[in-house]
């Protein structure tokens, strides 16, 4: 039911995507990776503006083929489902996610996916049937951030009469996996775990689960898990939100840490129905945890509650109260202008798919997310939401070539946001941010035999604190590329790879860059339209 | 009623329970229910017995709770308020020795009077069976997450669809074609792979495989039936998946008749012929259209389809019904019609000891349009909730006649009386096209009073027929008649129940032969008490 509901939420969701006219269709092509034409498989298309809401799928006919249509304008997300296999990321040259559009022609792989599989038997050696079993995906044993769909990083499967269960089509990772014998279903389904506290292979609580990695396609096999038939607790206790309608997580995080313990979620659909709405998370063992509300759904910017440390010992603990207030949002509007020569056959593009992404100054550490990406209407107006308080930086993808970033500014306050960023106050709304593109922009394709990143540093003087004209990129397969440049003169500086990107936005950090990068005189003049191919750089002594 | 297939049987019940799972309110709790868990005859101990209140309900009803079995064999719960209850082992291993008495998982509805003790219920287990085998392609490929048909075959070879009693992982193939079935009664199974025209699978995926029955018949008169014993594993039963039929879609819009332009995010249901009845039936609601109103349906073997307009009460829209039929190439261009939809609206009232800020405050009263004389294919109308202020309002009905109901969390109120602008509604709301009626008055009262009885069968049921009773309001009372849960021994509990006058129809089960009519009155607080002996 809760599902059922979920799904007509998502679809009304729709509806709020709005756009202009035009003959939206997405073409191509399911394969494994051999060649072979997979059959059968889901295609879903998110629009990107909405990035949780499926717009539409279309499954794959006997040759692999597949034909989205009716999408809206816009840049989309494409994802292929089909049991045991596991989409390969679609990237673009930057290692960006790649957006499609009408028009385009896609080829999807798919690899088979990898297997978990083991038994889970009972402190007497007797198999356990038709215990859930779960794989969770672990982002503390990944240096990366997963899915905010919690249900995304989450592979059940149950027992059988044997106690044997089997995961599979997984995603290359690493995974905990463990038990939930709070989840019981309907009447029928047993209950006798129903009270219990996971047990994590091989025989731990989640603390000292043994994180699994697998990789593409590979099965592990006797991950078995002895239960330890630990007697959980419940934590509960009402939410009140005071936005908007849509899909409320209450999630118990490990504390200080976005890696998530146990979720409920409740779809809040009628208005003025989100006071006191009750939470339970059961099965919690004792423990310290840190307890979050959140909505990213609904009409507004979204909502979060402080976080509350608890600590469960012993006993239930009830009565907890969480209070979501509205997240912070960043809106505005995108402008294009001519430059000061037209390029011929400029390549096309849509303001509406030009991505609108905010990153976070100082990102926390995953899973804790730090791009926050938008798209803007046909009406060029963008609004990023779902934002916590923080400082953060505009970063812009033009969806033409031929446009390059000319200022970020907020005009009534006369404020350059690209040299200042952006600090945002929790659930503020920070409105009329101006985004000036220009046509005429640049681009540089060449070779670096090294793992490195390369760095464009303006050696105009003038624009010695611009950081719209600052670039850099890392080498990936022995070549780097940059695109939409403002045309200029530019020194090209290489480092060796390190963690912190965005070295522009900091004063100390670009005078650096200039001094290596005057030292190191290697420089080369673009002009507009122009776009450079097969620039070979080696690493500077 | 016996014909029905079990799902039904266990959904019919379930809705059933939403009005009728209030606790008891103010009663004595003395009542015991006790019992005996044997496993292939003999008292086993340790086995987990569940009492649910209602007596249906998941793992989080209140008031369910468990006791483990004895030495002997025995459990027994103490301190319980009159009302009916079910008590069941939840296990996805032993099956109830006695099969189909209400389903195969073991279960019992019993009901208790104050302060009795109601003794032998006993539970009759044994281990159930497993079948496994492995599901293959044509070209000899694993089907990965294929799901298998299990059917159940009694002695007289009436087939009865299993695989609604299973759970979902069992019946679905692994990513190397395998699957296994288990927990499985002791008897006759048939199996299969693939689908039916019309189940409704087939727009989830490209290809369409029509039905296999296990060894590879297409036909289920020639389906082999696998035999399967207790504790016993039937193993090698594979299977390989019949010929893939090419699939197509079917694409259009969504017109606003109010503009005549296409509705941006249009809603439509869409519809499968139904291979049993022949006739169009809902599969799936309130799809949205894109931002030109253009909808598609895909993955669709050939066959009769149909695409209708969502009753939506955001929009006020309603629409009709659309017979598609898939030949052999894709269906473009059809257009779905939304018309304006007729509202009923107004505001609540309460009467009796009710508080009535309480009650709006909570926002758990909702409001359910019955349409009367809806087509057997049109979707039903939604529900809408009554708002904080007292005021409600169903919107996007389509033309025909309505009666109204209260649905949602507050057990304990029932809709006494319908008024519209001050003057009382006997029988039902007659809505013409777009029409709105606003004025509505729905008074609520406190379900204050409660039946119980028992129904003495005098002489004897011939094999396979059982008593069934339903309770008719006449006068005041309930605005709907329900079936009355009886248990095994015929004793049944109502409550809580709204006052009123009552009309108890019994019936054997399996003919349909009304037995007797009574007639009751409900009053607030005790109980009404009635004994109905019957002559079958």
């Amino acid at each position: 039911m809760k599902n059922a509901l979920l799904g007509f939420l998502l679809l009304l969701g729709c509806a709020a995507v709005q756009a202009q006219s035009r003959t939206g269709t997405i073409t191509g092509r399911v394969m494994d990776e051999g060649g072979q034409p997979l059959v059968g498989a889901t295609v879903s298309a998110s629009s990107a503006l909405a990035a949780r809401v499926t717009v539409r799928s279309a499954p794959t006919d006997e040759d692999g083929r597949f034909r989205l249509t009716g999408l809206s304008s816009g840049a989309f997300l494409l994802s292929a489902s089909s049991p045991a296999y596991v989409m390969k990321p679609m990237l673009d040259a930057a290692g960006e996610p790649r957006y499609v559009r009408d028009g385009d022609v896609v080829a999807i792989t798919m690899a088979r996916g990898g297997v978990i599989t083991g038994r889970v038997l009972d402190a007497s050696g007797e198999p356990i049937a038709g215990m859930k079993v779960q794989a969770t995906r672990t982002p503390e044993a990944e240096s990366r951030s997963l899915p905010r769909n919690l249900f995304a990083n989450v592979f059940a499967t149950r027992t059988d009469d044997r106690g044997v269960y089997r995961i599979f089509g997984l995603p290359a990772g690493a995974y905990v996996v463990g038990t939930d014998g709070a989840d019981s279903g309907w009447s029928w389904n047993t209950d006798d775990y129903a009270e219990d506290a996971p047990t994590y292979h091989p025989n731990s609580t989640r603390d000292g689960a043994t994180a699994l990695t697998v990789a593409a396609g590979e099965e592990r096999t006797d991950i078995d898990i002895r239960y330890r038939g630990e007697r959980g607790r419940t934590v509960s206790g009402q939410f009140s939100d005071s936005g908007s309608t849509g899909i409320v997580y209450v999630e118990l995080l490990k504390p200080g840490t976005g890696t998530v313990i146990a979720f409920d979620w409740h779809s809040i659909w009628a208005p003025r129905s989100n006071q006191n709405v009750g939470f339970e998370l059961r099965g919690i063992p004792d423990g310290e945890y840190d307890l979050v509300a959140d909505r990213r759904d609904g009409e507004d910017d979204g909502a979060t509650s402080p976080r509350r440390r608890i600590t469960v010992s012993g006993a239930d603990v009830t009565g907890i109260a969480l209070r979501l207030t509205p997240y912070a949002s960043v809106s505005g509007k995108l402008q294009l202008v001519d430059g000061p020569v037209a390029c011929p056959a400029p390549p096309r593009g849509a303001i509406e798919e030009t991505a609108v992404t905010l990153l976070s100054e100082a990102p926390p550490p995953p899973p804790t997310e730090s791009a926050f990406t938008s798209f803007p209407t046909p009406q060029s107006e963008f609004r990023i939401r779902y934002l916590p308080g923080g400082r953060y930086r505009l970063r812009l993808q033009p969806a033409s070539e031929d446009w390059y970033v000319r200022a970020i500014a907020r005009p009534a306050q006369k404020l350059d946001l690209a040299r200042t960023g952006i600090s945002l106050k929790a659930g503020e709304q920070f409105k009329d941010v101006l985004v000036t593109l220009s046509t005429g922009a640049a681009g540089l394709q060449g070779t670096l035999k090294a793992a490195a990143r390369v760095h464009l540093v303006p050696v105009e003087k003038e624009a010695a604190d611009d950081p719209l004209r600052y670039f850099e990129t890392d080498t990936v397969d022995g070549g780097f590329a940059f695109r939409n440049l403002p045309p200029g003169r530019y020194w090209v500086v290489t480092r060796t790879l390190r963690d912190a990107p965005n070295a522009a936005w900091d004063a100390a950090e670009r005078a650096k860059l200039r001094r290596d990068a005057e030292a190191a005189n290697r420089s080369i003049e673009l002009k507009a339209c122009q776009r450079v191919t097969g620039y070979a750089l080696s690493i500077l002594k | 009623m016996s014909h029905q297939p079990l799902l039904s049987r266990i959904l019919f019940v379930y809705c059933l329970l939403a009005v009728s799972a209030a606790p008891a309110r103010a009663q004595a709790e003395t009542a015991s229910i006790s019992g005996r868990v044997t496993l292939n005859g003999a008292p086993t101990r340790g086995v987990k017995v569940s009492l649910v209140p209602g007596p249906y309900g998941s793992a989080k009803t209140p008031g369910r709770q468990s006791a483990r079995t004895d030495d002997d064999g025995r459990f027994e719960f103490k301190g319980l308020a009159a009302g009916r209850y079910g008590i069941l082992v939840a296990s996805y291993v032993y099956v109830s020795e006695d099969l189909f008495s209400q389903s195969a998982r073991p279960f019992k509805l019993c009901t208790v009077t104050a302060g009795e003790a109601l003794a032998g219920q006993d539970l009759r287990l044994v281990r159930g069976g497993a079948i496994t085998g492995r599901v293959t392609l044509a070209d000899g490929r694993p089907a990965i997450a294929e799901r298998l048909t299990l059917s159940y075959v009694d002695a007289s070879g009436k087939s009865i669809d299993y695989s609604h009693d299973l759970n979902s992982d069992a019946r679905r193939t692994d990513d190397r074609g395998v699957y296994r079935i288990f927990g499985l009664p002791p008897g006759r199974y048939r199996l299969s792979v693939g689908q039916d025209p019309g189940e409704g699978r087939g727009g989830s995926g490209g290809v369409f495989h029509r039905r296999v029955y296990y060894p590879g018949v297409a036909s289920e008169e020639r389906a082999k039936l696998i035999e399967v014993r207790e504790s016993a594993e039937v193993a090698d039963i594979d299977l390989q998946l019949g010929v893939a039929v090419k699939t197509y879609a079917i694409r259009g819009r969504v017109i606003d008749t109010a503009s005549g332009k296409p509705s941006p995010g249009g809603l439509t249901d869409f519809y499968l012929m139904d291979a049993r009845t022949h006739r169009l039936r809902a599969y799936s609601f309130g799809n949205s259209a894109n931002d030109r109103g253009e909808f598609s349906y895909s993955g669709l073997p050939p066959g009769q389809y149909g695409v209708a307009g969502t009753n939506d009460p955001r929009r006020n829209v309603q629409g009709d019904l659309l017979p598609v039929e898939i030949k052999d190439e894709d269906v473009e261009g059809i257009e779905i019609k939304l018309l304006p939809g007729a509202a009923i609206s107004g505001t609540v009232a309460f009467e009796g000891d009710v508080d009535a800020a309480a009650v709006l405050r909570r926002e758990r009263l909702w409001i359910r349009p019955i349409w009367l004389d809806a087509p057997e294919t049109a979707p039903r109308p939604n529900n809408m909730p009554v708002e904080a202020q007292g005021g409600f309002r169903l919107n996007g009905l389509a033309p025909g006649k309505y009666r109204l109901d209260q649905t949602g969390g507050e057990p304990d109120l029932s809709l006494t009386r319908v008024e519209l602008n001050g003057a009382l509604v006997q029988e039902a709301f007659t809505v013409k096209s777009g029409e709105q009626i606003a004025g509505v008055r729905l008074v609520f009262s406190p379900r204050s009073g409660a039946l119980r009885g028992r129904i003495v069968v005098l002489g004897s049921l011939a094999a396979g027929e059982r008593i069934a009773a339903a309770l008719r309001p006449v006068a005041g009372g309930e605005q709907l008649a329900r079936t009355i849960l009886l248990s095994e021994s015929l004793t049944f509990v109502e409550q809580p129940l709204a006052v009123g006058e009552y009309e108890i129809v019994v019936t054997i089960a399996k003919q349909v032969r009304e037995l007797t009519r009574r007639r009751v009155t409900i009053r607030e607080g005790a109980p009404t008490e009635i004994s109905i002996e019957v002559r079958p």
